[in-house]
């Protein structure tokens, strides 16, 4: 199912919420999770049978393992062992399932070796399990207590139907915000979970129709204009400037609608079950530079990446550079700039194995690398001491907007080939050309302005709701929204009208919606 | 390494539900009312057959063909065009002046229609008791993937999933549901200004000779393509195997109950071919054998049919020949054209025989290989 489909949102959804409440009043806790886990199977359905084993086997296995850390095995060599084990099979079956072919593809072999279609959410989950493991490795305190239960047969039900729900929560099942136990755990051992709060259900469908809007209204619409200009440049028909331009623009702001709308709705369905999730966006689009930007997008991929990538490659390579007594760039290269440009590639890749994605993530490395470098630089210290804070913000944004949207074109090209004739088109005729004459409607760039203008004046969603404290904030990221425009949320029938007008006109463009972009991923 | 804590619970106390949260509820349970007004008035036809209800007598916009099909089978249509691009400039006027003994007709052609597609169509439309008269087209897009375009088929409207029970729910269509229930016609204000003889991309944008950078191009194509635009072994009937599986069988069910069937090679310029050859090509293997063998194979698999002719404009190059009758080396794009191209396959002034293949492809042949722009 897709978050966007009429049936999901009009009847999955209110009875889903509904029976979780009702399961909760009668049944208590574990009921209210069971339903959740009911719910996530339905949702998760059409799928298909192999995508549903694999997540119920790679669930169970990784749960079994993870008692095992905890509870079971006491010797740190098994213990490391076992983890090791746990993360070789959450890895090889994402390696198979998603990897295997697409590395045959750019290997040039003639047939799919597997030929199956990617399951659906295994990006995310082996991601969030990966990290579960590591967790129980450590013996987080939430993990332990999450999984303190698991001595008895009931208590073993209940662990495993928990766990179902932490990992097969639907909101967050294909396409994430990557959750940690710390943070779903302890809402759920609340003896007041599930209690039903309408604050819940009002935070919720702000959450759920803001997202549905950014992704049908927004983000599709901009898709139905760029869409043809992509296809035209893959079967090799000349492009105008203006076409280019376009698509370049265009796709900058359609990718951050369709994740971000994703994500919004993701947490707003999880509010409507009393729950909160991490934050995974944060006006990306206006950062100040790399760092910032990762900061913002993607914020709970980033997080994992940071701390399980890129903190023990840095230590490994500072530990190297002092050892070796490397200093300067030397000791720099070591501990910082091939961490960076490896972490990068792996989020890269964690995409998919594509050349334009080792790209995009080669030069998002190196850029992280220039502007870490550069802002420690002593220039740079002199510049900000002498500079205003909403300067330095208003340049690194003009900065970091032209790399950033050129490569998301990249992201968004089929080939390098594809990429390079774009960029190349821009150099060529502004307007159609006879061979292409798909005319831009001049509809088209006023409706971008606009966008841009939501992007760059608007306060996002969080922050119109920041009273309500709706997500689990990730990294505190400073406003740049004007005072005059930060709006606040009420409980007000003019909110009520105003998303409610939302709600409307998503409805109304609604039609066969498109599968969110990151659910290709 | 620990995640944040979790954020605290939201107070439980609370007086009653917000005015915001009542507009919200309204607005939801409307829209709820509303999914399940289309989901039972069904206004495609995709879950119920309503033999009460029929098609506007005008062309739908392109997005909407692929879902008129049920309507067209059960609401008493007597002529469809089935095919995708090249036959989406017919309208229901033009072929009721050429076939003279059809008064419902309907185009149910859209762009990159496949033989997939047909698979879910074909099916729908057997179900018909109304039909005299059927022509397809044997649209490059049966064998091909598309690309450039984007198909307006989609699966999903016709997949009975009871996860997705009204696909076709959106505002517009509540608004249609009530339009079918009131009047019996599958009809909206929003889809009547085209002009008849005007529709979509296809028979609105200027022709090949009024582009001079495009012509200027398919000049080109045709000169690099000299003596290479037909080459290619012959493909065998084998490699489209949705021909025998899905279209063919369809052919013979038709003809058996009485139905005319035309089949018409879509009059594709001259030029077409040196475009394929050398510019771009959606084709796999050569791209003139294997036009040929699409119309070659279902020709020979309905030889013999009663009822069923085959037709080609190919070696009138009075039409494929002048590209100031095509929008693109691929799409005639002049009104009159496609009424010609109706009134002569109505007289039978078309049709190529098994027997006259050889000769046909031939004669097209050398016409390609010596077509200058």
């Amino acid at each position: 199912m897709l978050f966007v489909e009429p049936f999901f949102l009009l009847i999955f959804l209110p009875a889903a919420v509904g029976v979780f409440y009702a399961a909760r009043r009668f049944g208590g806790a574990v009921a209210a999770l069971a339903v959740i886990v009911a719910a996530s199977a339905v949702f998760y359905a059409p799928y298909g049978p192999l995508p549903a084993a694999l997540l119920a086997a790679s669930l169970v296995i990784n749960l079994v393992i993870g008692v095992l850390l905890v509870d079971v095995v006491t010797g740190e060599r098994l213990r490391r062992a076992l983890l090791a084990g746990g993360l070789i099979v959450d890895f090889a079956n994402l390696a198979t399932f998603k990897y295997l072919d697409q590395v045959a593809a750019l290997a040039h072999v003639s047939r799919p070796i597997l030929d199956v279609a990617i399951p659906a959410g295994i990006s995310f989950y082996t991601f969030h399990q990966a990290v579960f493991l590591v967790h129980a490795y450590n013996r987080q305190e939430a993990v332990q207590r999450f999984l303190s239960g698991a001595r008895t047969l009931a208590g073993r039900a209940a662990t495993l139907i928990k766990y179902a729900a932490f990992v097969a929560f639907f909101p967050q099942l294909v396409i994430g915000p990557i959750t940690y136990m710390s943070e779903f755990g302890p809402q759920v051992e609340r003896p007041d979970f599930a209690r039903l709060r309408l604050r819940n259900l009002e935070v919720g469908a702000v959450l759920v129709i803001v997202g549905l809007f950014k992704k049908i209204v927004i983000a599709d619409g901009l898709a139905a204009v760029i869409d043809p200009i992509y296809r035209e440049i893959e079967r090799g028909t000349p492009v105008s400037a203006e076409q280019a331009l376009l698509a370049i623009i265009g796709y900058f702001f359609q990718l951050y609608f369709d994740f971000s709308g994703y994500s919004d709705m993701a947490l707003g369905i999880a509010q409507l079950f009393g729950l909160r999730l991490p934050q995974n966006f944060d006006s990306p689009l206006r950062a100040t530079g790399i760092v910032d930007f990762y900061r913002r997008w993607h914020m709970t991929l980033t997080r994992v990446i940071v701390v399980f990538v890129f903190t023990p490659l840095s230590l490994w390579g500072t530990r190297r550079a002092v050892d070796r007594g490397l200093r300067g760039w030397r000791g720099r290269l070591l501990s910082a700039w091939i961490p960076l440009v490896l972490n990068f590639q792996i989020i890269a890749l964690w995409h998919a194995a594509k050349y334009t994605f080792v790209a995009f993530g080669l030069v998002h490395g190196v850029w992280y690398v220039i502007e870490t470098e550069v802002r420690r630089s002593k220039a740079f210290r002199r510049f900000a001491q002498r500079t205003s804070e909403r300067l330095r913000t208003i340049c690194g944004i003009l900065v970091a907007v032209v790399p950033l949207t050129l490569t998301f074109a990249l992201f968004r090209s089929a080939n390098l080939h594809n990429f390079w004739t774009l960029l190349r088109s821009l150099a060529g005729r502004f307007q159609p050309s006879e061979q292409n004459p798909g005319a831009i409607d001049p509809w088209v760039w006023p409706a971008v302005a606009l966008t841009a203008v939501i992007v760059y004046a608007l306060p996002n969603i969080y922050e119109i709701l920041r009273d309500e404290d709706p997500a689990i904030r990730t990294f505190d990221n400073r406003s740049i929204t004007a005072p005059a425009l930060r709006l606040r949320w009420r409980p007000t029938l003019i909110w009520g009208l105003a998303v409610v007008v939302l709600l409307v006109v998503a409805l109304s463009k609604i039609n066969l919606p498109s599968p969110f972009l990151y659910g290709g991923f | 390494m620990a995640g944040p804590a979790a954020p605290p619970p939201r107070p439980a106390s609370r007086r009653g539900p917000s005015a915001f949260l009542l507009a919200v509820a309204l607005a939801w349970t409307a829209a709820v009312l509303c999914y399940g007004f289309v989901w039972g008035a069904d206004p495609y036809e995709l879950r119920f057959a309503r033999p009460s209800e029929r098609l506007a007598d005008h062309p739908y916009p392109a997005q909407v063909v692929p879902r008129l099909v049920s309507v067209a089978a059960h609401g008493g249509a007597d002529m469809v065009i089935l095919g995708a691009s090249t036959a989406m400039g017919y309208t229901p006027n033009m072929m009721r002046q050429a076939f003279t003994d059809v008064s419902r007709p309907a185009n149910l052609a859209y762009a990159c229609a496949s033989a997939e597609d047909f698979g879910v169509l074909l099916p729908r439309l057997e179900q018909s008791k109304t039909l005299k008269r059927v022509l397809i087209n044997l649209d490059v897009s049966l064998i091909t993937p598309c690309v450039g375009n984007k198909s307006d088929f989609d699966p999903r409207y016709f997949a009975s999933n009871w996860l997705d029970p009204a696909p076709e729910f959106n505002l517009q269509s509540v608004e249609l549901s009530q339009r079918v229930l009131r009047t019996g016609v599958l009809d909206l204000d929003a889809w009547r200004p085209l002009p008849d003889d005007k529709v979509s991309w296809i028979t609105t944008d200027p022709p090949v000779t009024a582009k001079p950078d495009y012509l200027a191009r398919v000049r080109r194509n045709v000169a690099l393509a000299r003596g290479r635009a037909t080459r290619g072994a012959p493909l065998p009937c084998s490699s489209m195997p949705r021909l025998k599986t899905t279209i063919a069988p369809f052919i013979r069910t038709m003809a058996a109950r009485g139905v005319k069937v035309d089949l018409l090679a879509p009059p594709l310029s001259l030029a077409i071919y040196s475009e394929w050859t050398v510019s771009w090509t959606p084709f796999t293997a050569p791209p003139f054998p294997s036009v040929m063998a699409l119309q070659r194979c279902l020709l020979q698999m309905t030889a013999g049919l009663p009822n069923v002719r085959f037709d080609s404009f190919d070696t009138d190059p009075a039409i494929v020949g002048d590209l100031r009758l095509y929008r693109d080396t691929g799409h005639v794009g002049d009104v009159e054209t496609y009424r010609q191209i109706l009134r002569r396959i109505a007289a039978g002034q078309a049709q190529v025989t098994l027997d006259e293949w050889p000769q046909h492809q031939a004669a097209l042949q050398r016409e390609v290989d010596a077509f200058s722009p």
